[in-house]
Parts: structure tokens; C-alpha cells; sequence
């Protein structure tokens, strides 16, 4: 057996045992069960295929293997997908919240079944797990490392629904996470209209996970998260110099669209639009505002790679300025000197590291070019209030504070 | 009409997709499916699935040119 089978056999096994979720193997080409490990075979793939054929993309184009599919059908279960040479792995199915699986029995109640029958449904019923989107996520990145041997981006995501329609560009299905820190980061992008969020978006999809904010219906939950998320967005939007007058009707209406889907996926779908939609609108304003185009390339770049200690002559070089002009202009626009944006940019970085990973303050400080532990112990604390190891104590502190209080 | 015994439901569900008027299911507990439903297919997928649920179910099309599309799935 190969390793990529035991691999996939191993996590088939896990996610059964352990989370009670069934899969399915197909054939590639025509998505021919080979193998569920379900009870009640026929009906899981009935349920499957019976609402639309999901077994094309909405533009026709072939299935990808670089990329996973998530598909919800009219009763609100949830399946999700990835292919290779020979096979579809199927996740599913799942409902995404108990209101969908009580609905359901509602409307079974409705309709006067006899008793035996009712029996018959509600004992299949229960049978399917009720698991969250954020928590299908996390078993699609599984099977595709198990598939691949890499990590599940969020722009590999696309969503089939049973009504077809135009996916959106970029990023596929997310829930936005209450992490604090990964959170600033992503308001940050938001704030500075940095077009490279996705990278922040894909972080927060990978470390974290949301605090219940529902009753145990995992729609409300989503939409309670994304209408927070859109609050949030509009006002970084405002601190990065969207007019008011603009972000708070669009706030509004992103937040009665969310309250009109139906499906996470919807939801999910919106997030995504929300974050696109208000960092292109932040960025616009900074454009008019008087920051230049060249500027606000060069604090994307030093944003996104703050371990590199920026070189202002060739910056200065790369648009056609001279170093001095160059440091003029870019304090004139941005407020602050380049070196000060980058040790800026630096720290916030660093707190990242601090609390998401197991790395060493030394470590850190070396990583993001420090030239030695103090000269990064004493900017830290500049900028924050705090030593790098007080501020993890305090973060650490304060996790476990709301875990007891929790 | 009757419901043969050991159909392959989603290959009779693109059969009714095809007819152009209702399809009800009626079975020997007096329940009644309309086959167009999404959540009657639900209920029929899972009976019959169990096996006996549907002995002798009778299959009723509004249209009776419907009964040919779904000669492959019925016995009198």
C-alpha cells in the first residue's frame, strides 16, 4: 500500500472513530462509490447526488486537485471533496447547525408520517453528525495534506451550490476567528487597505478557533461572526480614512445580506466579499488622500516581509528618487520615517510569534533581523509597554484567566 | 402501478425529473410521498434503503404518459 492510502485510510479511520464523520471513496470520473464507511449506504448516496449534480463545477471546467469543493444541499448537510489521478474523498455528510437537523424533523412531523417510517427517519437522522463549517474546514485541510502533502489555502476552496452561480474571485469559504492577535492583524490589513490580507485571512482559517456565539445553531453562529466581522472591518476601514458616509450604509447592508442567507456557505461567501470590498475601498481613499501609489507598494512590501531591514538606496533607486527625496516623501505621507514603519511593522510581528508559535524571544529577535536581543527587548517595549517576555506571560495569563472563567 | 423492488433511487429520482407531472409514492401505511419533493426524496432514499418500508408500494402519475419514463422502476 502506498503512502499516500495509508494516510488517507488513517484519517478515514479517525474521522469515523473519533468524530463520527463518515467518507466516501470514489471513482474520479464519474464519482461511483467504491467504498462508504457508512451505515445505510444507498440512502447517504442518495442524499448525495439526489438535490442537483454537484459532480461539475459551476463553469463546467474540470475538477481540480489542487483544489477542495464544499457542497450543501437543500436540506442544509454539508459535504466537502478532493480529487487525485483516480480518486474523489468524499467528507460528508454533515448538518452545519441543529436548526437544519430539527427543521428537518419538524417538516417530518408535519407530515403526519405513519410510525414506523417516522422511526425509520429520525434514527437516520441522528446518525448524522452536526459539525461546524469552521470545524469541515479543518477536516478538508487534513484530507488534502493527507492527499498532497501540503497545506489547504483558502483560495483552493471553492463552494458548488445546488443553485449555480458566479464563484467569487480570490478567496474561497472562511470564518472569521475571535483570536485577538490574528484578528489585529487582519483589521490592520484592513486598516492600511493591503491587498495581501489573504495571507493574515489564512493564518487566522489555520490556527484558531471561534468562541460559541450561539445557542448551538451553527448558522446563527456563523452569521453572529460575520456580522462582527463587518462591524469590525467598517470601522478599521474608517481608521484607514474611509469616509463614514460610505463604510456605514455599506456595513448595513452586508449585514442584512447575511441575515437573508439561507446556508453557511452563503455566508462564508459574504466574509470574504466584505474584506475584499473594504480593503479596495480603503486603499482607493488612501490613493486620493495623498499617499502615493509608490508609498503605499513600499509599506505593503515592508508589511509583509519586516525581517528584512529595508535598503533606502535601492528603494529610493527602484522609484526613481533620490534616498533623501525619498525619506522626505515617504515621512511626509506615511507620518513616520521608514525606519520607524519597519521597526513598526517588526513589533507587531513579533507579537505574532510570541504567542502563536514555540519560538524563543532570541529566536524572534534573530528572525526579524535584530542585531541583538536587547535592541529588539528595548523597541518592544517602546512600542508596547511591555518586555517580549511580559507580554507573553501577560497574553498567556489572560488565555488562562478565560479559560477558567469560561 | 407498482415499486420494484431494489431501484437505484438517484437513477429514479433523474427518471422523475424528466415527467411532467406528479409522482406520488403511496405505501401499505397509508404514508403518501410526492417523489418532487426534496424532503419526500429524503424520506424515500432512507426507506428504502431499510428494505421493507416499501413492499407493495404503489407508484400514481398525474400525467399517465409519465408511467413510460418510469417503466424501468415500476411493475404492475
Amino acid at each position: 500500500m502506498e503512502h499516500k492510502e495509508i494516510r488517507i485510510d488513517t484519517l478515514r479511520e479517525i474521522l469515523l472513530k473519533v468524530y463520527g464523520v463518515y467518507t466516501t471513496v470514489c471513482t474520479r470520473d464519474t464519482f461511483t462509490p467504491v467504498d462508504i464507511n457508512a451505515p445505510r449506504r444507498e440512502a447517504l448516496q442518495a442524499l448525495l447526488y439526489m438535490d442537483a449534480d454537484f459532480r461539475k463545477t459551476a463553469d463546467g471546467k474540470p475538477f481540480d486537485r489542487e483544489k477542495q469543493y464544499f457542497y450543501c444541499n437543500t436540506l442544509g448537510m454539508i459535504w466537502l471533496f478532493s480529487i487525485d489521478d483516480t480518486r474523489a474523498y468524499i467528507i460528508g455528510p454533515a448538518f452545519t447547525d441543529n436548526y437544519s437537523m430539527l427543521d428537518i424533523l419538524d417538516q417530518l412531523d408535519s407530515r403526519n408520517l405513519s410510525g414506523p417510517l417516522k422511526m425509520e427517519m429520525r434514527e437516520f437522522i441522528r446518525q448524522i453528525p452536526v459539525i461546524s463549517s469552521h470545524r469541515m474546514q479543518q477536516y478538508g485541510m487534513m484530507l488534502h495534506c493527507c492527499l498532497t502533502g501540503s497545506t489547504l489555502t483558502i483560495q483552493q476552496v471553492v463552494i458548488l451550490n445546488d443553485t449555480p452561480r458566479p464563484m467569487p474571485e480570490g478567496p474561497g469559504s472562511a470564518t472569521i476567528s475571535t483570536n485577538y492577535m490574528l484578528e489585529k492583524k487582519l483589521w490592520k490589513a484592513v486598516r492600511e487597505g493591503n491587498l495581501d490580507y489573504r495571507k493574515e485571512l489564512e493564518n487566522t482559517m489555520a490556527n484558531v478557533t471561534a468562541g460559541y456565539v450561539s445557542d448551538g445553531n451553527y448558522l446563527r453562529q456563523d452569521k453572529n461572526l460575520a456580522i462582527a466581522q463587518v462591524t469590525l472591518a467598517c470601522r478599521a476601514a474608517m481608521e484607514g480614512g474611509l469616509s463614514p458616509e460610505i463604510a456605514y450604509p455599506l456595513s448595513d447592508q452586508y449585514i442584512r445580506r447575511i441575515e437573508a442567507c439561507r446556508n453557511v456557505s452563503e455566508v462564508s461567501e459574504i466574509c470574504l466579499g466584505v474584506l475584499e470590498d473594504y480593503i479596495h475601498r480603503v486603499r482607493q481613499a488612501k490613493l486620493r488622500s495623498g499617499v502615493s501609489a509608490q508609498i503605499c507598494e513600499c509599506c505593503d512590501y515592508i508589511s509583509m516581509h519586516p525581517e528584512e531591514n529595508p535598503d533606502i538606496q535601492k528603494l529610493a533607486q527602484k522609484y526613481g528618487y533620490t534616498p533623501y527625496y525619498f525619506s522626505k516623501k515617504f515621512k511626509q505621507e506615511v507620518g513616520m520615517s521608514l525606519r520607524e514603519f519597519t521597526t513598526r511593522e517588526k513589533i507587531e510581528r513579533a507579537k505574532v510569534l510570541l504567542t502563536q508559535s514555540s519560538l524563543t524571544v532570541s529566536d524572534i529577535s534573530e528572525m526579524l533581523g535584530f542585531n541583538s536581543q536587547s535592541y529588539f527587548g528595548s523597541n518592544f517595549r517602546k512600542l508596547t509597554g511591555l518586555t517580549p517576555t511580559e507580554f507573553q506571560i501577560g497574553l498567556d495569563a489572560a488565555v488562562k484567566n478565560d479559560n477558567v472563567r469560561g | 402501478m407498482y415499486l420494484k423492488q431494489a431501484i437505484n433511487s438517484v437513477a429514479f429520482f433523474k427518471a422523475i425529473d424528466c415527467c411532467q407531472g406528479e409522482v406520488l409514492l403511496h405505501t401499505k401505511e397509508k404514508d403518501v410521498l410526492n417523489l418532487r419533493s426534496q424532503l419526500c426524496r429524503f424520506v424515500f432514499a432512507v426507506a428504502l434503503s431499510e428494505g421493507s418500508l416499501f413492499a407493495d408500494a404503489r407508484v400514481e402519475c398525474s400525467d399517465p404518459s409519465d408511467y413510460l419514463l418510469l417503466q424501468d422502476y415500476l411493475t404492475a
